[in-house]
C-alpha cells in the first residue's frame, strides 16, 4: 500500500494496515482551543456513550454512587433499584434543582430513599417523588410527573455507560461495535478492584490520554522501572504487535514481552506464592491465554492498550486490569481517575502479591503523569503548533481523527 | 505494642518503628517520608524472611487471618510496598520529576475484617 500523502514516503507496518489515517504532523490547536473544547462538549461527549465505573461499586439494591461529571454540566447519581436495575439520574431535585445528595465531590453509599436536604422532597430507588413536605401549600403539584430526571444507562460485561442525549441516536452495542465483540470474553469479574487513584491536572484530556496509547515512550520515561519487560531483544523500541481502529473511535493494541527479563526478588516471591504479578501470571508455570485479549496470539505478548471512545483507557493483561478516566474539566484541566483490579485475592499471599504490583504501578503511573502538565504548560505559547507522530504513535493519531470527525460533523 | 508471632520477633523493631501499618496509603507515606537507610534495612532484613512469612500466613485464608497475625501481614505488605523502588533506585522514593504523591487521592481496598467501605 502506497502513502496517499506522499508516495516517496513508505508506509511503515501500522500506516499499511490504515493508509487513510495518513502521516502528516497533527495541529495543537484542539488541546489548547476554549473553542474546540466547547465543541467537544456539546458534539462528542453530550451526544456518546460515556464509560462512568463498574456496576460493583453500586453492588446492592439501594446502593447509590454520585458522580460529579462536569463535561455534561450535571451531577450524575447512579442508584441500584430495589428491583436490581442500576439507573442514573441528574442529582437535582424537581423542586428548585439543589443535588438531592449534596457534596462536590464522588460519594456512595447504601440507602432506602433520597430526601433533597433543602425542602424535604423525598425520592424513592427509582427515582419516583414520593412524598413532599406541607404538599397542600402547592398549587398543581403532580407528583407522578416529578421524578428525578432520568439519564440513559445501560451497561456492558458489568461496565456502566451513561448518554446525556434525550433519545440516543445509538444503542450502547452498535457504540461499542467490534471492539466490544473482540473484548467481550475477557473474564473482568474474575479480578478485583484494589485502588483507586484521582486528582485533579492542567492539561486537556486528550493530553491525557495521549500518554497512554502509545508505548514508544517506554524506552526513555520508563527506562529503569517498566521498560526491561516490554522490550524483547529482537523489538527494541518495543513497537506494537498488533493493532486494531475501530470506526466508532474505539482501539487496541498489544505490546511486546521480553522473555528473557528477569524478575526482581520481590516479583519472585509473587510468582512463587501467588502465581502473579502485573508483569506476569503463572499457573503452574504456564501462561493464561487469557481470552479477549492479544488479539494476534503472539506468543511474546505482555499487555494491551484499549481506548474506549472518546476518554478512557482500559489496559489488559493475563494478570490485571486497569481503567483510566480522562474527564475534560476545562480545555486545560482534567480530572483524572485510576481502577486498578488484580486477580482476586483468596490467600495471605495473594494479597501481599497485590501490594507489590500496586507499587510498581504506582511508580510507572507516576511517571507518565508528570509529562501531561510538563507539556500542556509549554503547549499554551503556541510555540509548537503541531505534533510529530511515528508508525507506534498510530493510536494517537486515530483518537484526534475520531475526536475532529465528531466535532466537525453537521449539525 | 503488638508483637510478631514467635517465629518472627527478630522483626519486632520494625512494628515499633512503625512500618506495619493496615492502610495502603499510610504505608505509602511511611515509606517515602523515611530516610534511604531505613529502608534499607526494612528491605534487606524482610528480604531473606519473605519466604517464611508468606508460607507462616498462608496457614489461614486472608479472610480468616488472626488478629494476632494481622501485624505480620502489614509488616510483609510493607516490604512489598518499598520492594519495586527499592530494586530499582535503591531509594525510599522515585527520583524526581515524578508527578506528586501529595496530588494523588488514594481510596483502597478494605480487609475482609474491616467496617470501613470503600
Amino acid at each position: 500500500m502506497g502513502n496517499p500523502e506522499n508516495p516517496e514516503l513508505p508506509l511503515r507496518q501500522w500506516g499499511k494496515k490504515y493508509p487513510d489515517l495518513g502521516t502528516h504532523p497533527l495541529p495543537h490547536e484542539p488541546n489548547i482551543s476554549p473553542a474546540y473544547f466547547e465543541r467537544e462538549r456539546e458534539k462528542l461527549f453530550k451526544r456518546s456513550w460515556l464509560l462512568l465505573c463498574r456496576e460493583d461499586e453500586i453492588p446492592n439494591p439501594g446502593s447509590y454512587a454520585v458522580k460529579q461529571v462536569e463535561i455534561l454540566e450535571t451531577s450524575v447519581l447512579l442508584v441500584r433499584g430495589d428491583d436490581g436495575v442500576v439507573r442514573a439520574f441528574h442529582n437535582s431535585c424537581r423542586h428548585r434543582g439543589n443535588k438531592v445528595v449534596m457534596g462536590s465531590g464522588e460519594k456512595t453509599g447504601e440507602s432506602e430513599g433520597f430526601v433533597c436536604g433543602f425542602h424535604g422532597f423525598t425520592y424513592d430507588l427509582r427515582g419516583c417523588l414520593k412524598s413532599v413536605v406541607d404538599e397542600e401549600d402547592f398549587y398543581q403539584l403532580d407528583k407522578s410527573r416529578l421524578s428525578l430526571k432520568s439519564i440513559n444507562c445501560e451497561t456492558w460485561r458489568g461496565f456502566i455507560f451513561i448518554n446525556r442525549m434525550d433519545t440516543p441516536t445509538e444503542t450502547l452495542e452498535e457504540a461499542l461495535g467490534d471492539w466490544a465483540k473482540n473484548m467481550e470474553p475477557f473474564p473482568f469479574e474474575d479480578f478485583e478492584l484494589v485502588d483507586v487513584y484521582s486528582s485533579r491536572v492542567k492539561c486537556n484530556w486528550k493530553i491525557g490520554l495521549d500518554a497512554f496509547q502509545e508505548g514508544y515512550h517506554a524506552l526513555t520515561l520508563h527506562g529503569k522501572t517498566a521498560a526491561g519487560v516490554f522490550t524483547p531483544k529482537d523489538n527494541p523500541f518495543s513497537h506494537l504487535i498488533n493493532v486494531d481502529l475501530f470506526p466508532e473511535g474505539h482501539r487496541s493494541a498489544s505490546f511486546p514481552a521480553n522473555s528473557e527479563f528477569e524478575p526482581s526478588p520481590s516479583v519472585m516471591l509473587a510468582l512463587k506464592h501467588a502465581g502473579n504479578n502485573i508483569y506476569a501470571y503463572e499457573e503452574a508455570g504456564e501462561k493464561r491465554n487469557l481470552p479477549g485479549v492479544n488479539q494476534s496470539g503472539a506468543a511474546d505478548w505482555s499487555f494491551d492498550i484499549n481506548i474506549v471512545f472518546p476518554h478512557v483507557q482500559l489496559l489488559a493483561s493475563d494478570a490485571f486490569y486497569v481503567t483510566q478516566h480522562f474527564w475534560p474539566v476545562s480545555v486545560d484541566e482534567t480530572y483524572w481517575e485510576l481502577r486498578q483490579y488484580l486477580p482476586k485475592s483468596k490467600t495471605v499471599s495473594d494479597r501481599i502479591a497485590q501490594q507489590n504490583s500496586q507499587a510498581a504501578l504506582r511508580d510507572v503511573i507516576r511517571e507518565d503523569m508528570v509529562t501531561l502538565e510538563n507539556t500542556q504548560s509549554v503547549l499554551r505559547s503556541g510555540a509548537i503548533s503541531h505534533m510529530e507522530l511515528n508508525d507506534s504513535e498510530i493510536l494517537v493519531r486515530h483518537s484526534y481523527q475520531k475526536v475532529d470527525e465528531r466535532v466537525n460533523a453537521p449539525d | 505494642m503488638a508483637s510478631l508471632p514467635d517465629e518472627f520477633t527478630d522483626l519486632d523493631r520494625f512494628v515499633t518503628a512503625g512500618w506495619a501499618l493496615p492502610g495502603s496509603a499510610e504505608r505509602w507515606k511511611r515509606r517515602v517520608t523515611s530516610s534511604t537507610e531505613e529502608v534499607k534495612d526494612l528491605y534487606e532484613t524482610l528480604l531473606p524472611r519473605m519466604d517464611a512469612i508468606m508460607t507462616y500466613l498462608d496457614r489461614y485464608l486472608l479472610a480468616d487471618l488472626p488478629e494476632t497475625d494481622r501485624p505480620l501481614l502489614y509488616l510483609a505488605l510493607a516490604f512489598m510496598d518499598v520492594a519495586p523502588t527499592w530494586e530499582v533506585f535503591q531509594a525510599a522514593d522515585l527520583p524526581e520529576p515524578a508527578f506528586e504523591i501529595e496530588r494523588m487521592h488514594m481510596v483502597e481496598r478494605p480487609f475482609p475484617w474491616e467496617e470501613r467501605a470503600w
